[in-house]
């Protein structure tokens, strides 16, 4: 048995299917759970809840919802090699792995649409960078993608910060004889529109094995498909994940996938099939160390359900490689070596850097130089001189080599040391002055006190609480959201040159919130200090009460509007005056003038007419 | 003892018809089917599905299985044996589809598939079932 589960990276939220029979499989007894509602709003608007009617044959016939209102437990014959119920996964990861950085798989990439303004959207398979611009994946991730609408996402831990939507396509190439209906040559290569820069620990090249390991070999699997076959788990994941499993034999493999054509496929999985890839895992690696180097054995295909009793089968890359080296063809790279930045152990605000490129080829390389001070660009050239600005930075150098029929290559350096201020700043101080009882419209203010260098540039940001509020500035005018919090500011003091120095101030008595007060109908009340009792008010329909300019605060039951006298016509009325509030709406009287509350029923209507603090 | 081996003998095919879960695809079901409506328990049936594009499609063909789910493409049987319900192994792809009602209606669609207890075809329909849910697909014509 098996269950697919919900894909819930487009919404954001949970909208998992509960309908039919998830199960969950232990050593010998099949746990039934049956669920009889729809809770994705997007299929709950296709099959909306309503009985199931009578089917054309009575033999037949579906049952009402009360024939599956009680979960079963039902024996079922676990595979001899079946994880006993301790095994079982509490919360399975790539399925079964952990978390892993670009660093653990640098030739992993995300194969992204160009739906959304997100990666994280936009993923859709993964696949492996086999040079600079040559990427292998699955053909069965190519129909529909063209070179348009498919990018490809290098170098990236996280899929949803790196808004890059990748990398541009210039061409696909999706294997002639790929076969959807029994999965043969599935494998594809996409060429980038122009070649990468291979960078130590996130961007890597992974060669293609010429021959596939021997059973039982050890290999990676990386990818951001789901993570989890649970049915209900929040299961597509942001983070890259990674996951070890045992190269199968095709003999062994034979047993879970009697009708395969494993000349051409690859099965992998762990003794207990937990640890497997999934749907959005696609197209990318199946990896194995050999003698020191990651070699790419495997491109993710196919499986029965996920983790689920069966191993992952996967195209065996070592069929592949002659139609890959034929058909990935394209100008041969400048050869490149790494930069070395002189003396970058003693770098510092002032002291020319120079850059060693050693010897690039073939014979003659145009070389170009990008500075960069903690990944923004400060220079160009063979020498840079740090700045100021650059303290607390460290330095590199991307070395780009060009030649005519060949592909260029940067290359880059390892960082200097963090370029060393050149003195801290002291002194200062963060005082607030403020009225014993803050309200809205109080202004407090800080005193910074003396910093030394005395040129120091302060900077204020005043906090609500926990959150920033406020401009720029030493002092502040309170605003009716910091109602209920307590004010402080972080002054900040930077000088070029300098590490920056922040004194923080101690927080202010809490802001007064102005609350509101509400009354029945036309009676009176007694407004608490702080306050002013707005008499007359409105209290029902077509009362009015002419109000001069200010702030009011109504609370009004059942929905409701207020109305400048005159455009008052009752059930078609203009909103264009306040609007229409529910419960409670705080309005700005901008002119004074009649104005009448209008309701949708005559039952009486609360508002408030008490202004103020209280 | 005449007696004793005929009893052995119809006990031996009572035992044998108890254990006759699986039921063969029909003829008739050979073809290019589309799926039109879905029905499940507690709820409405819908022909929501029918409309949805891409359209999640069947085909058999012998002792093989296969179609689209919506971006994922899945098979069935293609080995020695006859094609026979239900369908406890299908295999599918393992993208993730581009938008999430695709997926979810892929995932609901391959779940009921996968546990489908009977099959019937009338009027260039076919009926796919088990106590819980149906699937209705229209056939293709060429």
């Amino acid at each position: 048995m098996l269950f697919f589960g919900v894909r819930n990276r487009k919404s954001g939220i949970f909208s998992g299917i509960r309908g039919g029979w998830p199960l969950a499989v232990a050593a010998g007894v099949t746990i039934v759970s049956l669920f009889l509602a729809v809770a994705s709003p997007a299929y709950a608007a296709d099959t909306p809840p309503g009985p199931v009617p009578s089917a054309s044959s009575g033999a037949d016939a579906v049952p009402t919802p009360t024939d599956f209102s009680t979960p079963t437990v039902a024996p079922e014959v676990a595979p001899e090699n079946a994880a006993t119920p301790a095994e079982l996964p509490v919360v399975p990861l790539i399925v079964g792995g952990t978390t892993a950085t670009i660093a653990d798989a640098p030739w992993q990439v995300g194969i992204l649409s160009t739906s959304n303004n997100n990666d994280y959207d936009n993923q859709f398979c993964g696949g492996s960078l086999i040079s600079t611009d040559w990427v292998v994946t699955a053909a069965h991730c190519m129909p529909g993608q063209t070179t348009s609408n498919t990018r490809v996402l290098i170098g990236k831990t996280y899929l949803s910060t790196s808004s890059t939507n990748g990398v541009s396509v210039k061409q696909i190439i999706v294997h002639p004889s790929y076969n959807s209906s029994n999965h043969k040559n599935d494998i594809a290569l996409i060429q980038l529109s122009s070649p990468v820069s291979l960078s130590p620990g996130s961007i890597a090249t992974i060669p293609l094995a010429a021959s596939t390991p021997v059973a039982g070999t050890s290999a990676l699997i990386t990818g951001w498909g789901r993570n989890s076959w649970s049915w209900n788990a929040d299961t597509y994941p942001d983070r890259l994940y990674k996951g070890t499993v045992n190269l199968i034999s095709d003999a062994t493999c034979s047993y879970n996938y009697p009708s395969l054509g494993y000349s051409e496929m690859l099965c992998a999985g762990t003794s207990s099939y937990m640890v497997d890839t999934c749907q959005g895992d696609s197209g990318g690696p199946l990896a194995v160390n050999i003698a020191g180097t990651w070699t790419l054995v495997g491109i993710t295909s196919f499986g029965i359900g996920c983790a689920d009793y069966d191993p992952g089968v996967y195209s065996e890359v070592a069929t592949y490689k002659t139609w890959v080296e034929a058909n990935a063809t394209s100008l041969p790279s400048v050869t490149s070596v790494i930069p070395v930045i002189n003396r970058s152990a003693l770098a510092k605000v002032g002291t020319p850097l120079t850059v060693t490129t050693g010897t690039w080829g073939p014979s003659v390389v145009s070389l170009s130089y990008s500075w960069k001070a903690d990944s923004v660009v400060v220079g160009s050239g063979t020498t840079y001189t740090p700045t100021t600005n650059d303290t607390g930075k460290a330095i590199t150098v991307e070395v780009t080599g060009s030649k005519d029929g060949y592909s260029s290559v940067t290359a880059t350096s390892v960082a200097t040391r963090t370029i060393p201020y050149l003195g801290t700043i002291s002194g200062g101080s963060a005082t607030i002055t403020a009225p014993a009882s803050i309200v809205v419209g109080s202004t407090v203010t800080v005193n910074a006190g003396t910093w030394r260098p005395r040129t120091v540039t302060l900077n204020y940001q005043w906090k609500a609480g926990t959150k920033n509020v406020g401009t720029n500035s030493p002092t502040y005018v309170v605003k009716t959201a910091d109602g209920g919090s307590r004010l402080s500011v972080v002054v900040t003091a930077s000088m070029a040159g300098y590490a920056s120095v922040s004194r923080t101030s101690a927080s202010t008595a809490v802001v007064t919130v102005m609350t509101t007060k509400k009354f029945t109908g036309s009676g009176s009340v007694t407004c608490p200090a702080g306050s002013t009792y707005v008499s007359g008010g409105i209290s029902r329909f077509s009362d009015s009460y002419a109000f001069t300019s200010g702030a009011y605060y109504f609370l009004i039951l059942y929905y409701a509007t207020v109305y400048r006298s005159g455009n008052t016509v009752y059930g078609s009325g203009t909103a264009d005056v306040y609007g229409s509030a529910y419960p409670w709406s705080y309005w700005t009287i901008s002119s004074s003038y009649y104005y009448y509350l209008e309701t949708d029923s005559w039952t009486p209507n609360y508002y408030v007419n008490c202004k103020g603090y209280f | 003892m005449w007696w004793g081996a005929r009893a052995m003998v119809v006990l031996g095919l009572i035992f044998l018809s108890g254990c006759a879960q699986q039921n063969e695809l029909p003829p008739q079901a050979a073809g290019d089917w589309v799926l039109s409506s879905v029905a499940r328990s507690g709820v409405a049936p819908s022909s929501a599905w029918g409309r949805i594009d891409p359209a999640i499609t069947l085909s058999i063909s012998g002792n093989s299985l296969v179609g689209n789910a919506g971006c994922n493409t899945y098979s069935f049987g293609g080995g020695s044996g006859s094609l026979t319900l239900p369908l406890t192994k299908i295999v599918a792809t393992r993208m993730a589809c581009k938008t999430a009602s695709v997926m979810q209606r892929e995932s609901a669609y391959l779940d009921i598939l996968s546990q489908v207890e009977t099959a019937s075809v009338s009027d260039n329909e076919l009926v796919l079932r088990d106590a819980d849910a149906e699937l209705r697909f229209r056939r293709v014509t060429p």
